[in-house]
Order: C-alpha cells, then sequence, then structure tokens
C-alpha cells in the first residue's frame, strides 16, 4: 500500500507539469520579446536592399564609366546641353558615301547604349540620360556630363608648358564643332529611389531620405590617331 | 526535485536572450561593416578614375611631344622630371575645369539640379599628379624601351569646408589615395 502511494503519484505528476494557461502566457511574453526582434530583422532586411542598391550603383557607374572612358571613340563624345552629353557619329554615313553604313553605326550605338543608359527609345544624336532597372527591381537614372576641355577653355596647348603650342598644330578640328580640343572632363551620377520600381525624378527635387545618388568624374584626353 | 527544475528557467532564460542578442548585435555589425565598405569602395573607385585621368593627361603628352619626353627621360641618365610638372590637376593651367578642388568643389553639386551646374564645378574634392616615369631596362627592345609610368590620386569623402575628423587626419584632407604604375614602350626613332 505504500508502495502505491508512493509509486502511484498521480497528484503529484499534475502539479509539475504546464497547464494550458502557463503556456499561453509564456507563448504571449515570448510573443512580445520577440516583436522587437522581427522589427529589426525587417530593419535588416531593408537596409541589406539598401546596401545592395548602393552596391548596384557603383558596380552600374564603373561600367558605364569604363565604356565611355576606353570604348566609345572619342569624336563621337559630344557636349550636349551642358547637363547632358550626346553620342554620336559626325561623320554619319560619309566617310564611305553610303548612308546605310552611317545607319548601321547608329543601330550599333542605340543598341550599346541601351547597356549603359537602358532599354529605351533614344533618337539620334543619342543622349547620355536614361534609366535601368536592377534584377531586383530597383531604378536608377543614369546621366553623363561631357566637358570639352578646349576652346573657349583653353586657347592654347599650354598643359604641355608655358610657351603654349596652339592645338590646332597637333590635333585635326572636330568635324561639326570646328573646335580644336585634346581632352574632355567626363561627369556621371547615378540617382536611384529605395522605393523599389519607382523612377527617380528627371529634375532634383531637394534632399529626400529616399533618394541617393553617386558620382564619378574623370578626364579622358585625345589619344586615337585614325583620324 | 521541483526546486530543480524551477532553477533551470533562469539559465535558460539567459542562454535564449544571450543567444538572440548576438545574432541581432551581429546583424547590426555586418550592416554597418557593409555600408562602411560601400563608402570607401565608392571613394576608391573615385580616386581611381582620377588617377586614370592623370595616365591619360601623361600618354597626352607622350603621344605630342614624344622626342622632348625621350630626352627628359633617356635610360641611363637621371630623369628630368620638370617634362611633368604641368601633370598635376591642382596648378595644371586648364585650373578651372580640371580643378577638382578649392571653390570648384560643390557637395551639393548634382546634373539632376534645376539649374545646369557650372562646367567648372566639381562633385568630388580630389586631386591627381604624375609621380615618376623610370627606365625599365629588363624590357628594353631593338626599337624601342619601356618605361613604367607612376601616377597617384586622393579624394576625400565629399566633406564640405569643415572636413570630417578622419579627413582632417590627412595632411591634404584626402585620405582615400590610389596609386597607378603602367608600363609605356617610347619609340626610338
Amino acid at each position: 500500500m505504500e508502495l502505491l502511494s508512493k509509486r502511484g503519484a498521480p497528484t503529484k505528476n499534475t502539479k509539475t507539469g504546464l497547464g494550458l494557461l502557463e503556456v499561453l502566457v509564456a507563448f504571449l511574453i515570448l510573443g512580445f520579446l520577440m516583436l522587437p526582434v522581427f522589427g529589426f530583422l525587417t530593419y535588416t532586411v531593408k537596409d541589406a536592399e539598401k546596401l545592395y542598391t548602393e552596391a548596384f550603383a557603383i558596380s552600374h557607374a564603373r561600367f558605364v564609366m569604363d565604356t565611355v572612358m576606353f570604348q566609345v571613340p572619342w569624336i563621337l563624345l559630344e557636349d550636349g546641353d551642358g547637363r547632358i552629353a550626346n553620342i554620336r557619329d559626325p561623320r554619319d554615313g560619309d566617310i564611305f558615301d553610303d548612308p546605310e553604313i552611317g545607319d548601321s553605326v547608329n543601330h550599333l550605338l542605340r543598341a550599346y547604349l541601351n547597356r549603359l543608359f537602358g532599354d529605351q527609345t533614344i533618337d539620334f544624336p543619342f543622349s547620355t540620360d536614361g534609366i535601368v532597372e536592377c534584377p531586383m527591381g530597383f531604378r536608377y537614372r543614369v546621366r553623363l556630363k561631357c566637358v570639352t576641355i578646349g576652346e573657349p577653355h583653353l586657347e592654347h596647348l599650354d598643359i604641355f608648358d608655358q610657351d603654349a603650342i596652339p592645338i590646332s598644330w597637333l590635333v585635326p578640328a572636330h568635324p561639326t564643332s570646328g573646335e580644336y580640343n585634346v581632352m574632355k572632363k567626363l561627369i556621371l551620377e547615378v540617382m536611384w529611389s529605395n522605393i523599389k520600381g519607382e523612377d527617380p525624378p528627371a529634375t532634383f527635387q531637394g534632399r529626400s531620405a529616399r533618394i541617393n545618388s553617386i558620382q564619378l568624374v574623370a578626364v579622358r584626353a585625345d589619344l586615337e590617331e585614325y583620324r | 526535485m521541483n526546486n530543480r527544475r524551477s532553477a533551470m528557467a533562469i539559465p535558460l532564460v539567459l542562454i535564449f536572450a544571450f543567444i538572440t542578442a548576438a545574432m541581432l548585435m551581429s546583424l547590426l555589425f555586418i550592416g554597418t561593416e557593409t555600408k562602411n565598405q560601400n563608402k570607401i569602395t565608392l571613394y576608391n573607385l573615385q580616386a581611381h578614375y582620377l588617377a586614370l585621368s592623370a595616365v591619360q593627361h601623361l600618354k597626352l603628352k607622350l603621344q605630342h611631344m614624344p622626342r622632348e619626353v625621350r630626352i627628359a627621360v633617356e635610360p641611363g641618365q637621371p630623369p628630368d622630371t620638370n617634362v611633368f610638372e604641368h601633370i598635376v590637376s591642382s596648378i595644371n593651367p586648364i585650373r578651372s575645369v580640371i580643378h577638382f578642388e578649392g571653390g570648384n568643389f560643390d557637395p551639393s553639386y548634382s546634373l539632376f539640379a534645376a539649374d545646369a551646374p557650372s562646367d567648372d564645378a566639381t562633385p568630388i574634392r580630389g586631386r591627381y599628379e604624375f609621380v615618376s616615369l623610370q627606365a625599365d631596362a629588363t624590357e628594353r627592345r631593338f626599337v624601342h624601351d619601356s618605361f613604367i609610368a607612376t601616377v597617384t590620386a586622393a579624394v576625400s569623402c565629399g566633406c564640405g569646408p569643415d572636413p570630417c575628423p578622419r579627413c582632417s587626419r590627412h595632411p591634404n584632407g584626402m585620405p582615400y589615395v590610389v596609386t597607378i604604375s603602367e608600363r609605356i614602350y617610347l619609340s626610338r626613332d
């Protein structure tokens, strides 16, 4: 009898177990404690997206700048309206007296520039302004400015010496503008919104927390000898 | 037995809290670190393109004045670096356009601003300069000589007239430095 009472102890087991109310209260407390944790995780995911957009913008800016610095022929780069540069072949089809070849160059340029400034309809002369989209759906506005360092900035080629040498002694005039120049300053800006799918504005409306931008600057020299 | 089981609660809660805190702290650390890395990558990229600009500037001079340069850097002779003293962004006679510091630097520069920015203005504060052009005897060929050109460029983090603590620790306020060396062949004709 004594053994039974010791072994059985059904009342004792009931006391040591957890009741429904205790479990519910435990979950409630745990839930409240986990709220800021999940909030923080959400913030981290959004922050990771923001960091991704920055990394994409830097990578694309590098792609555009490398292409404009080393792949696009010098003669194709024009100043444009002072904010957006133009890219076009000033010779058109005249070099071969065949307008179809000129069109081919334009087709090639259009395909080329769509990779840099977005898949959009761009007309001749091609402007260096457009929107690209990253695989995650964020949209970036890419714009390039070109400043010709020649007349009127530099009447003589005194980049070499104080005893100036006229630029016209060294290089031919540009076929369209008639200017002599040997250097161009390139300024690239990539602007994007932190909101997925939102187009960044074409004109700056003041600083905003959701709009970011990065800039790169380089100077390119006329090192081509094909003309 | 009852007492022992209830005594486990505090250690369990502490372990759980510690693991959660460690996880959150590591996430925060990774986020902050990546943010800093992105910034440093951008500043180094800006300095990289300024250094490439110096290489372009140097090549322009070599292209148009090869004989003058050849005399100045004749292998076996001490190089005449005065020939290259104009390959500096800050004191160059084209100063107004490729001067990337001083009054030309505009922290609020944007190509998307309502008014088109001035041609002289620049969105980054930096400078490039020629460092050296040394003959490389190991690559001497029959019709040309090989030289190693070295240029350097530096940029700031874009802080305005009052430099940030990191930039102010450097003499010229530009802590992000990139140096490029490139092999250049000069014909002996």
